[in-house]
């Protein structure tokens, strides 16, 4: 997905770790009314999905998987706070504030996790960890575990598929042969995990001679990194 | 269980990460992964068949519901506890980044409610378990434990941050039955996959290290009863630092004057941990029990038992190569 997007627009993967990890910083760090202060912040990643031709409609399907958990905990803080505060001239009833501000914490910070995953792909991304010395072995292993997601959800969708075909009545499968099949997709796993060790070694594999490219860091993308991480700190720092 | 950004103040969030990086690295080093490099593939693959197998759903006897494999023990049970944290921590991290389920900021407190007290707790109480009594029994019980703490650390975390207004006692009321029920399903799903395993390849299901933590347990359960019970009996006077300002200045806490310092000083507020060893919620007690007081004790424990394990457990490791 994010291999699809103009060069041009290339953000440094560093740059845009730290500026990420540093935006969450400062939207989990605001009070809970804080609901007006953090509107501004949403400049950010608007203007990144803006100036990276960002899909709308992935991004919107990434939030509404986020809502749920969230919707939960916000609605119980309904039943639990009963005060007034005043919002500007009105006075308001302080549950639904804190509602509001709890929701669009959550927007703004996994709004900025899916720009770094859209914008960044993720050999890149293994990169900028490795240059931040996050341990080789992690690294790898992040970049095995991502490449083999996407081909075992196929086989798990495939084996719930025949599943399903075969006993159509059931809505679950029956737990009795639920571990056998799970048990068979497990083993197929380990075998898998054997040929591509043995393919690996035949290459010449071994963990600190495979090749992670790690991208420069130029002076323009330090200066942009400081300048922004700077913006967003200097924000905290004024609104509190 | 995985915890959301908006749930988490900076301060928490960055205390977990640098608890979970200290657990990775001792992990890292016990695994010692230059000496059996064939692991490393596997450890790959396993962390795909976690998510592949959570799309699986299976029926559950005697209710209407279904459930799904959650991993952390299954992954202990097959890779041996320290492999498999670092391998749930990286499947955590595909989470957060790919399928925005828990943050990046609360990663950290997701690899430490998922991964450590499954891999490090559950797992070698499963271990001894399963000497003694049938592996249902076993995984059942092992992962209900590891499920309760991680509950547990979920409210203390979600507390502390004090992003939201939940009173602790229905907090804890509502999350360790609902986890209770999750623990049972879990169990039983990794006893299922466990057992299939076991009859068809017996030599997949044992894996070789262990960690001995028994004396580590009950020095850490002695440590977390002073901290959380005798705390919130202990003095509440001014400790030495301030007691030596009352004296000079003749109050308590110094004044701050400039706008600098005013700001400043909120920014501190609003990120301090622990301000004055009290939830900011605070208030909460049951009977003499003062509740912040106690969640305070226990999470300083955590945090002072983890810094002084780590150079510990190097240096054994040092020893041992």
């Amino acid at each position: 997905m994010s291999n699809m997007k103009e060069q041009r627009h290339d953000v440094h993967p560093l740059s845009m770790l730290i500026i990420t990890f540093t935006y969450i910083l400062v939207v989990a760090s605001f009070h809970t009314y804080a609901f007006i202060e953090l509107i501004p912040l949403s400049l950010y990643p608007i203007a990144m999905i803006v100036v990276h031709r960002l899909s709308i409609r992935h991004i919107k399907s990434i939030l509404l998987a986020s809502l749920p958990f969230i919707t939960v905990i916000g609605a119980s803080q309904l039943f639990f706070i009963h005060e007034h505060i005043s919002f500007f001239h009105w006075r308001i009833e302080a549950r639904w504030l804190v509602f509001a501000t709890l929701f669009a914490k959550n927007i703004l910070a996994v709004l900025a996790a899916t720009v770094l995953f859209l914008t960044t792909p993720i050999e890149q991304l293994a990169g900028a960890l490795l240059s931040l010395r996050i341990p080789r072995l992690l690294v790898i292993q992040l970049l095995l575990t991502y490449r083999y997601i996407f081909l075992f959800l196929e086989e798990a969708k495939r084996l719930r598929q025949a599943y399903m075909l075969r006993a159509p009545n059931h809505r679950a499968i029956q737990l009795s042969v639920w571990g056998s099949l799970v048990g068979h997709l497990l083993l197929r796993t380990f075998e898998r995990a054997e040929r591509v060790y043995e393919a690996m070694t035949l290459r010449g594999f071994s963990i600190q001679r495979m090749h992670i490219k790690i991208k420069r860091w130029t002076m323009k993308e330090m200066i942009y990194t400081y300048v922004t991480i700077g913006l967003f700190i200097v924000y905290r720092l004024v609104v509190i | 269980m995985h915890m959301a950004d908006a749930l988490i103040s900076p301060a928490v969030g960055i205390a977990m990460w640098g608890a979970t990086a200290g657990v990775a690295s001792y992990s890292l080093k016990k695994l010692n992964i230059e000496a059996d490099e064939k692991k490393l593939p596997l450890m790959g693959v396993l962390g795909a068949f976690v998510f592949a197998a959570q799309m699986i759903n299976f029926a559950i006897p005697g209710t209407g519901s279904s459930g799904h494999l959650g991993g952390g023990l299954l992954l202990a049970a097959l890779l041996g506890p320290y492999a498999a944290f670092l391998t749930l921590a990286v499947v955590l991290f595909i989470q957060a980044l790919f399928f925005a389920d828990g943050g990046l900021l609360a990663f950290g407190c997701n690899v430490f409610n998922l991964g450590f007290y499954t891999c490090f707790i559950a797992y070698p109480l499963y271990k001894r378990l399963i000497r003694r009594t049938n592996i249902w029994l076993a995984s059942i019980i092992a992962a209900v434990v590891g499920l309760q703490l991680g509950a547990f650390s979920v409210v203390v975390q979600t507390l502390l941050s004090g992003k939201v207004e939940l009173p602790f006692t229905t907090f804890t009321l509502f999350m360790q039955p609902v986890h209770l029920a999750i623990g049972i399903v879990e169990g039983m799903a990794t006893a299922a996959v466990v057992s299939f395993v076991m009859k068809t390849k017996p030599e997949l299901s044992t894996p070789a290290n262990t960690p001995t933590n028994r004396l580590i347990g009950t020095l850490g359960l002695l440590a977390l009863l002073i901290g959380g019970i005798f705390s919130s009996v202990a003095s509440s006077k001014p400790d030495g630092l301030e007691w030596s300002i009352l004296r000079t200045a003749g109050t308590e806490e110094l004044h701050t004057t400039t706008a600098l310092h005013h700001a400043l000083e909120r920014l501190q507020q609003s990120l301090a941990l622990l301000p004055d060893y009290n939830l900011r919620s605070g208030g909460a007690s049951i009977g003499w029990l003062d509740v912040g007081t106690s969640v305070s004790g226990i999470i300083g424990v955590f945090v002072v038992a983890i810094a002084m394990l780590i150079p510990y457990m190097m240096k054994k490791w040092r020893k041992e190569t």
